[in-house]
């Protein structure tokens, strides 16, 4: 189920309605790097969570509900769920300790994913998490952040995620200083008959401010680093923002240096057929794309984690791990999740089809194909993944200069 | 200039309302509880609009709004309510002791910024 523009909330209440099983994936038209996952089952939410972001959320919010606890590692090569089972199990957390770490964050993804009016959205049944070790109803965590939701609906529009990097221009560094200022004369001012000692944004020094906003960061990190809850922070931004102080950047850090530099958009091709390798190779270079050839199934773990293709091709006959087995790992690698798989093979039934439809593929072509068809494919799918827009972007500007040339 | 008396004991939130009407040209007057509130009140002029917190160390945001409404000098003053109490029946209680809006904890600037415009006389 795919839809554009949707209500995510709706949809969630679609979901429970026909009792189905699967990951909500939201993303917002304003910040599309970004995608809020929610695993549920019926009206019941398992885990919700973010990707594209790296460890920023996950790090920033544990800092806030368990300082004393040391930060998990998010591994490259496994979903975030599983590192975070394992983070449980080597620290000692205790199961109820972990649950509400758990529903902690789920919550804070869930008031994300459904603050949105109209989001991208996709469902994938079937997809789950395990163990399952939490089954919130989604109407017992909505409602005692109910005004969270509302809160964030109306930010939004501002800042499209907390993982939205703000930055002061230094031109705007004036009007900066002079906002800062008149926010501490209101306390100054105030001193004598209020309680101070609160967690105010004016708490931090403005060389600090200062610093720290002349680099991008996300609200996540400003949050970690201030010690300051992202909602809060979140309001004083807007104001910032409003008034054209600050500027709002999405994650684009990555995606900066794929503009600036002469990378072309890398397509993987898992096959054991090394003429495939080389037709496939010859084929999309001259389409301005690169080719990450893997004829090892077994070994391509490994060289994936090392260079995040923004597609697979993947043959199904394999020798170690066939294309099924393949495309269900990749899958549940919170790395390679969202990396759009098409099916690259010899076989043409329907059972065939269905089944690489079951195990998470995006498309499916049959083997011979002509070049054109393959192209078109290609991108088209990465089309569809908005993430990867900017890098197709590159991939075709270098692709018309070596027309010209 | 119009004056919005702010009444609410929470440092940052305090801060962050002064900041924003203050910057829309209105003279705030924040006050960290009820009762230094009403004393307040009772030596100045009249405010055009009262920012009101519900939870408050002393006398509630509420027992500080009947006070107002039953007294003659400042019973038309608007009340805009600014609460983490989010209950359908924490809102209808606060409007119904006397109060013209009622908005929760978290706010977006904005919308505190168009309720205050709504209602200040």
């Amino acid at each position: 189920m795919e839809a554009n523009l949707k209500n995510p909330y709706k949809l969630l209440q679609l979901i429970a309605e026909k009792d189905l099983t699967g990951c909500l994936s939201i993303s917002s038209p304003q910040d599309s790097s970004i995608t809020w996952q929610l695993y549920v089952g019926g009206s019941r939410i398992y885990f919700a969570t973010a990707s594209g972001g790296g460890s920023q959320r996950i790090h920033s919010l544990l800092q806030q509900m368990s300082p004393a606890l040391p930060l998990p590692i998010l591994g490259e090569d496994k979903s975030e769920y599983e590192s975070l089972y394992e983070w449980y199990v080597e620290n000692h957390i205790s199961l109820t300790d972990f649950r509400r770490i758990l529903l902690n964050l789920s919550r804070e993804a869930l008031i994300q994913g459904i603050s949105h009016n109209k989001a991208q959205i996709k469902f994938e049944q079937a997809t789950c998490i395990k163990p399952v070790l939490i089954a919130a109803p989604l109407t017992d965590l909505i409602k005692p952040v109910s005004n969270h939701v509302k809160f964030w609906q109306n930010i939004h529009n501002y800042i499209p995620s907390p993982f939205s990097q703000v930055y002061l221009d230094p031109n705007k560094v004036r009007d900066f200083k002079n906002f800062w200022h008149n926010a501490n004369q209101n306390r100054d001012n105030e001193s004598n008959n209020t309680q101070t000692g609160g967690i105010a944004v004016q708490n931090v020094g403005l060389s600090v401010w200062l610093k720290t906003l002349e680099q991008k960061h996300s609200i996540y990190e400003i949050c970690s680093q201030f010690q300051l809850q992202t909602h809060v922070l979140s309001q004083w931004f807007s104001l910032l923002i409003e008034e054209k102080i600050l500027e709002v950047c999405q994650l684009t850090r990555n995606l900066a240096i794929a503009s600036e530099s002469p990378v072309r958009t890398l397509i993987a091709c898992i096959d054991d057929s090394h003429t495939v390798q080389r037709q496939v190779k010859m084929v999309l270079e001259m389409s301005g794309f690169d080719v990450l050839g893997i004829t090892d199934s077994s070994l391509c773990l490994t060289a994936l984690a090392r260079q995040r293709p923004a597609l697979i091709l993947m043959d199904i006959t394999m020798p170690e791990i066939d294309g099924y087995e393949l495309c269900k790992m990749l899958r549940q690698s919170r790395h390679m999740r969202n990396v759009p798989i098409i099916m690259f093979t010899g076989k043409d039934g329907l059972i065939d089809r269905m089944r690489a439809q079951l195990v998470g593929a995006n498309d499916y072509i049959t083997k011979p194909v002509n070049a054109e068809k393959l192209i078109a494919k290609v991108q088209g799918l990465i089309h569809s993944y908005s993430s990867s827009i900017h890098q197709l972007k590159v991939a075709d500007n270098n692709s018309m200069a070596a027309r010209q040339n | 200039m119009k004056t919005v008396l702010v009444v609410e004991d929470g440092h940052a939130e305090q801060q962050l309302i002064a900041n924003l009407l203050s910057r829309s040209g209105f003279d705030v007057i924040l006050q960290g509880n009820a009762e230094d509130a009403w004393q307040w009140l009772s030596n100045h002029m009249v405010p055009n609009l009262i920012v009101l917190d519900v939870i408050m160390p002393g006398q509630s945001g509420l027992d500080l709004c009947r006070n107002i409404r039953d007294h003659e000098k400042y019973k038309q003053i608007p009340i805009v309510f600014c609460t983490s109490k989010d209950q359908e029946f924490d809102k209808f209680w606060a409007l119904r002791q006397g109060g013209n809006a009622y908005l929760t904890k978290p706010f977006a600037p904005k919308e505190l910024l168009d309720t205050v415009y709504q209602h200040v006389s």
